[in-house]
């Protein structure tokens, strides 16, 4: 409901400061049910029926009374504290663009969808989309959080991909949203996570340079038998490095110092694996992780390199019998391409959200109203005191005829 | 006119004696005036020392022989004989709004006193009368500083309460004017029936050819009657307590009380006794003068 108002209380219990009205009426009351005494010897010429008995039911200084009265009302308001509620009602003119889309791409959009009129940057606090694009964020927090807002209940939502990544908590969605993506790509829902073995659609592709250890070739053959699918080794030459593109693995037997070129296909994002008779040059020293065979990994670039603490041509390296299956999961964990291009993702057309329901949505935006009722008391506190002091010429008198009737008594 | 005493040392003050020769001899200033005390005075009678005789006035060779006080009396020419009469009833009690301190009463002890002190300085001889129905206090003509001190301690003890003597009760007091005297009547003339009490006292007066000079005391809020509010009223001389809004009462008042003091000034005006009226907030000398002033007698 556009321009709908309401109020609430974070104190409300101070409400009931409210009852406290009743001091200055029955202060009121009191002084006016005592009219002032005093001694007056002319009283002859004081006309008994001009006695007006109604007269005193009426209060005197009734402009006071109604001060003080609205003096105790605002400070019991102030004390509850209240929160004025400003009706933000959802509207379905607002885009909401995932920053991730060119500008440009986003443009083309909105053309394309004219009804549009309200385009923001989809983030935790959405820009005007004439404003620069945010950093990257996380997508799966932002759309929790607008979730919840009453003013992007009805929006519409541009995303780049129709599949995304999942984030680490519940998603949180508006049920009212309409999505939009600029690409659509098919989910591959990978199962990888549930079952290691379970093979991705795309295998990685293995390079092997110098000669392996006469059980590599048998090891591959059976992870392939058991991943359904033939893995294809390329046998590759020294000089005829691969680039990063073309292999994900690459399998280096040898001695001695690392090639230059095998080095510069780590740091383009291969994966390298070796075991303990290569050595490098100036490299960081090399982390040790808990696994059999023995293991230790160092990050070169935007790969890594995969080193046995064992020579793996001896016989206690291979005589295991798990051992391929051991060997792909420790390889597959250190493919971190390969690890971004398994993990869960969601899809447009299958929404994990959990939609937010209507009733739970904080549809307002709150104003304290705290400010402007201070401000009131003030003045109104003002006003009271200068009407005390300005009645306090006759108050004086008031009380010179008080001392003198009791004087007389 | 200057102020020589405010209301408020007026109010506190209660050496009347000092007070009123403080306020007369300021009047006094200037004014030329025969010695009347010591020689060429005959020798009339020795009396016994009363409370307010000079102690220079005892004889001490006689005191040396009898080993009690006298005080010897002279014979002093007099011109004339004022009869003060004080109304002592409860409305004189009233008390001043602004100088809640100074009451009706309190003001005419001043301004009789220091009307005898004027009257002592002139050489003329002064009674008091203070009337009210609980009974009647006197003191007996006299003259000299020591009648002016005995007149100012009796009026210290005075005090307002009852209401105006009727008639019965008066007439022990006739006696007292069978002499040729003046009256000076000091009273608020707040009269139950109009034209009963003070007013039919200066009348009776006024027919037996003592000429009676009215002072009218009263305080600055019965003639403006200055309230707002609702108002509980103790009339000290009626009965019951009135409630009344005050904004309501007070054209009304006003007009009522206005008209019964025109009434009053008329009454006298046609004995040719002017009324002077005062209120307590009047400086005393100031009302003083005007009563002199009225009457052209006195100073």
């Amino acid at each position: 409901m556009p321009g709908y108002t309401a109020l609430q209380w974070l104190s409300p219990q101070w409400l009931w400061l409210l009852l406290a009205l009743t001091v200055p009426v029955a202060i009121h009351l009191v002084r006016r049910s005592k009219p002032r005494e005093i001694t007056f010897a002319a009283a002859q010429w004081l006309l008994a029926k001009h006695q007006r008995r109604l007269n005193r039911l009426l209060l005197r200084d009734k402009w006071l009374l109604l001060l003080r009265l609205l003096l105790f009302i605002l400070l019991a308001l102030l004390l509850a504290q209240p929160l004025l509620q400003r009706g933000a009602p959802p509207t379905g003119d607002i885009l909401l663009i995932d920053p991730r889309i060119e500008r440009a791409a986003a443009e083309e959009f909105l053309t394309r969808h004219p009804q549009f009129t309200n385009p923001l940057w989809l983030q935790r606090h959405p820009a005007h989309f004439a404003d620069s694009p945010p950093q990257a964020t996380d997508l799966w927090s932002a759309l929790s959080l607008l979730a919840g807002q009453g003013k992007f209940r009805r929006a519409h939502i541009l995303l780049r991909d129709s599949t995304n990544p999942s984030g680490h908590d519940a998603l949180r969605v508006s049920p009212h949203w309409q999505w939009h993506a600029l690409h659509r790509n098919t989910l591959h829902r990978n199962t990888l996570h549930n079952d290691a073995l379970a093979a991705p659609d795309g295998l990685p592709r293995i390079g092997i340079i110098g000669s392996p250890p006469p059980w590599l070739p048998a090891a591959i053959e059976q992870l392939g038998k058991s991943l359904g699918t033939d893995l294809a080794v390329q046998g590759l030459d020294e000089n005829t490095l691969p680039a990063a593109t073309e292999v994900d693995w690459l399998i280096y037997d040898g001695a001695g110092a690392l090639p230059d070129g095998v080095r510069s296909f780590v740091e383009r994002g291969g994966l390298l694996i070796t075991d303990q008779r290569i050595q490098g040059e100036n490299l960081p020293v090399f982390s040790r992780l808990e696994s059999d065979p023995p293991l230790e990994t160092l990050t070169l670039g935007r790969g890594s390199w995969l080193r046995y603490v064992d020579d793996w041509h001896s016989v206690a390296f291979f005589q295991r019998t798990d051992l391929p299956y051991q060997l792909w999961q420790q390889w597959r964990a250190q493919d971190w391409p390969l690890q971004h291009r398994t993990r869960g993702n969601w899809s447009l057309d299958s929404n994990p959200g959990i939609p937010v329901a209507d009733t739970e949505v904080d549809n307002e935006e709150n104003v304290p109203g705290t400010q402007a009722l201070l401000l009131l008391l003030a003045l109104l506190l003002l006003i009271e005191r200068g009407a005390v002091l300005l009645r306090r010429p006759a108050a004086a008198t008031e009380s010179v005829h008080a001392g003198a009737s009791a004087d007389v008594h | 006119m200057q102020q020589l005493i405010d209301p408020l040392t007026l109010a506190a003050t209660r050496d009347l004696a000092w007070l009123s020769r403080h306020i007369a001899e300021g009047m006094l200033l200037g004014v030329q005036h025969s010695q009347r005390r010591g020689a060429g005075v005959e020798f009339q009678q020795y009396r016994s020392y009363e409370p307010g005789d000079s102690i220079r006035n005892i004889d001490w060779k006689l005191y040396a022989r009898s080993d009690r006080y006298y005080v010897r009396e002279a014979d002093q020419e007099s011109q004339m004989h004022v009869c003060i009469v004080l109304d002592t009833s409860a409305s004189m009690q009233q008390p001043s709004f602004t100088y809640p301190a100074l009451r009706k009463l309190q003001y005419a002890k001043c301004w009789i006193a220091t009307l005898c002190w004027l009257l002592y300085r002139q050489g003329d001889r002064f009674s008091l009368l203070a009337l009210n129905d609980a009974g009647i206090r006197r003191v007996p003509e006299g003259q000299g500083e020591s009648h002016h001190r005995r007149i100012a301690l009796e009026l210290e003890q005075l005090e307002a309460h009852g209401h105006w003597p009727d008639e019965s009760r008066l007439a022990a007091v006739w006696q007292y004017f069978e002499q040729p005297c003046q009256v000076v009547l000091v009273s608020d003339f707040f009269e139950q029936h109009e034209g009963a009490a003070q007013s039919a006292f200066a009348a009776r007066l006024h027919a037996a050819n003592r000429p009676c000079l009215p002072l009218q005391i009263l305080v600055e809020a019965e003639e403006t009657f200055p309230f707002t509010g609702e108002l509980k009223i103790l009339d000290p001389e009626g009965s019951g307590i009135r409630e009344l809004g005050a904004r309501q009462q007070r054209q009304e008042y006003l007009r009522a009380f206005a008209a019964a003091q025109s009434r009053l000034r008329a009454r006298f005006a046609a004995r040719e006794c002017p009324l002077t009226t005062s209120t307590v907030e009047t400086p005393v000398e100031q009302s003083l003068r005007a009563f002199i002033g009225a009457h052209g007698r006195i100073g």
